[in-house]
């Protein structure tokens, strides 16, 4: 029995041996098979990354690059990406921007950002605008290891965005044109009927003057006679001396009173009319405001008293201040219309606009409001949303406050926000931070 | 079920009862399996628990003391042939924490087909631990048997009380543990 047992396990490890044999071979194949699944999801995962036309870096919880495609080392100018892996993300921002704050601190974070402007700078120090995405990236634990950003190189957008606010610009100065040419053109009268009279008022004078020459000359020769002191006297009378005396002054102050207007309407259109410079600067809201309003003039002064209440010490701001003038214009001109609208229907009188300013909180507040008819709850939340208008055809595009929501939130980091009473009126609120001011900000974010 | 299970269930018995025993349970057994088991192969838990049955026949055993008997010779055996998994460990609690979270993990890893069972935990306190287990085959005192070869192992005593409970049709058992002091090694 001992033999018999001894037989039939040894026939049974022989068998084992020859199926454990075939097992490992299918293991072997399976294990093949697997690799060059492996090596094929690799590389199409590395061309989907070759292929992408935005930037891809990753980051190490200590903000050190750990890798970046191709297209990151070349917008960046880098010949390698062994030049970028292995730096701190610090390399490519400036001082100010915010995430690089974020990455002194460990580069690292738990909350996903998406579209956030900043800028790139690039391996000769030169800038260029890039919106910025980043998610943590995690472990299999869920743990954070890291940071995944995916930068979109916006320069031609940027080039595109400036055509279009000064397209919008031109368009409203356009519009303003006639009114414009009608402001000009009340002074330039004036100055012309002065002109006039002063042209005549000297011809008036000139036989005063000849006489009295002639009078000096034979007085220094000793030769005066009654003739020529009767030639002067009636030369005094026939010009209404007392007269020219009088009025000359006058006319002199009315031509360089209706000049100075004319220069504040050229100084100011030449101002709204400004492309602007690429970048913020720092500029005096309350000016930008002043010319704004001198060059909408003729828009609201049928329909509306404009009052203005500026803060004097308000500190400057960095903003782009073609836009802002253009947003502001936009809220004068709404103004301008929801008033003109009452008086149409209600048969009333003039209404107000008014215009202040103040420092508040580490913001910069600009209120704008009218006694026009207000806007209804059910529309207000829509009211910045492109192509959203009441107005009727041909008077309004739906443009306006959807640029000065773009402007004030995206381009400013600040908020735009409206109160309304219908039958009452409304007021625009602008708030511009302060603190990016200061610090000339490159990053703005989307709220 | 996996080979190492039988192959294991084959060196119970023949430590216990001898090779002529296990011989005999293999031939009056109907097995649906016709070729010799290997440890990564994998086999119907019909042939096993055929296996068992039989053994019980044979050996004037129930079935349940049977597989406890198994559970409790099993742990050492899988510890040798495993050493990493548990010896990185010092308590049993912390061995048995891990049963789900990676040494089920690394059983499918190398066995796609491998059909482990579930085990939740619940940690009332440092003395205790809930151990919930879940799996089609309801070998309840297989885990009975592997938990007294766990306490062994560790020579840490291990009260276990086991409670079947149903929830959405689904049933599963409660293990309720309680872990005494580290005995003491006698030089």
């Amino acid at each position: 029995m001992t033999s018999n047992i001894a037989d039939r396990k040894l026939a049974r490890a022989q068998k084992q041996v020859v199926i454990l044999e075939q097992m490992i071979e299918d293991k072997t194949r399976e294990l093949f098979l697997s690799q060059e699944d492996l090596r094929s999801a690799n590389e199409h995962f590395e061309s989907v990354i070759r292929s992408m036309q935005d930037m891809l870096i990753v980051l190490k919880p200590d903000g050190m690059i750990q890798s970046v495609n191709e297209q990151t080392t070349s917008l960046l100018g880098y010949d390698r990406d062994d030049a970028l892996i292995g730096q701190s993300i610090n390399i490519l921002l400036n001082e100010d921007t915010c995430f690089k704050e974020l990455a002194r601190q460990g580069g690292n974070t738990d909350t996903p950002f998406s579209q956030q402007e900043t800028v790139f700078k690039n391996n000769t120090g030169d800038t260029f605008p890039v919106l910025l995405s980043g998610a943590p990236l995690r472990d299999r634990n869920g743990t954070s290891c890291g940071l995944v950003l995916l930068a979109l190189d916006i320069r031609e957008r940027k080039v595109l965005e400036q055509q279009l606010l000064q397209a919008q610009k031109m368009e409203s100065i356009g519009q303003l044109a006639a009114g414009i040419a009608h402001e000009i053109n009340t002074p330039i009268q004036f100055i012309g009927d002065n002109s006039r009279f002063l042209q005549e008022a000297f011809s008036e004078l000139q036989p005063v003057l000849d006489n009295a020459a002639t009078l000096v000359t034979t007085t220094n020769n000793g030769r005066v006679t009654a003739n020529t002191l009767q030639a002067v006297t009636d030369a005094v009378e026939a010009a209404d001396l007392s007269y020219l005396v009088e009025e000359i002054p006058k006319a002199v102050e009315q031509v360089l009173e209706g000049v100075e207007r004319v220069a504040t309407i050229v100084h100011a259109m030449k101002e709204f009319s400004h492309p602007g410079v690429e970048g913020k600067t720092l500029v005096n809201i309350n000016s930008i405001i002043e010319s704004t309003v001198t060059v909408s003039r003729n828009e609201w002064k049928y329909v509306a008293t404009l009052e203005t209440d500026f803060a004097s010490a308000l500190p400057p701001v960095s903003c782009f201040s073609s836009a802002i003038s253009q947003v502001v214009l936009n809220l004068i001109v709404n103004a301008a219309h929801a008033i003109a609208e009452v008086i149409e229907s209600q048969n009333d009188q003039m209404g107000m606009i008014r215009i202040g300013t103040c420092a508040n909180n580490g913001w910069i507040e600009i209120r704008i409001s009218d006694t026009g008819s207000g806007i209804p709850e059910t529309i207000r939340n829509k009211i910045f949303d492109p192509f959203f208008t009441t107005k009727q055809v041909g008077k309004g595009t739906g443009q306006g406050l959807a640029l000065a929501h773009s402007v004030i939130v995206e381009k400013h980091e600040g908020i735009i926000d409206v109160e309304s009473e219908p039958g009452q009126g409304t007021t625009f609120i602008i708030r511009l931070p302060i603190q990016q001011t200061q610090h000339s900000a490159s990053l703005t974010k989307k709220s | 079920m996996k080979g190492v299970v039988f192959n294991l269930f084959e060196q119970f018995v023949v430590e216990n009862w001898g090779e002529e025993i296990y011989e005999q349970i293999l031939d009056e057994t109907t097995l649906e399996t016709t070729e010799p088991f290997v440890g990564p192969g994998t086999y119907p838990d019909g042939d096993f628990l055929a296996l068992v049955v039989k053994a019980t026949e044979k050996l004037n055993v129930t079935v349940p003391d049977a597989v406890r008997a198994f559970g409790k010779f099993c742990f050492p055996k899988l510890a040798d042939v495993f050493p990493n998994f548990v010896n990185m460990h010092t308590h049993p609690k912390a061995f048995l924490k891990t049963i789900d979270s990676v040494i089920h993990v690394e059983v499918r890893k190398l066995f796609k087909d491998a059909q482990t069972p579930s085990f939740r935990y619940e940690d009332p306190s440092p003395e205790q631990l809930v151990l919930i287990y879940e799996s089609p085959r309801k070998f309840y005192e297989f885990v009975e048997g592997l938990l007294d070869g766990v306490s062994d192992y560790f020579k840490t005593p291990i009260q276990h009380s086991r409670t079947i409970c149903t929830e959405n049709g689904q049933e599963f058992a409660r293990f309720e543990l309680t872990f005494g002091e580290l005995e003491p090694t006698h030089s």
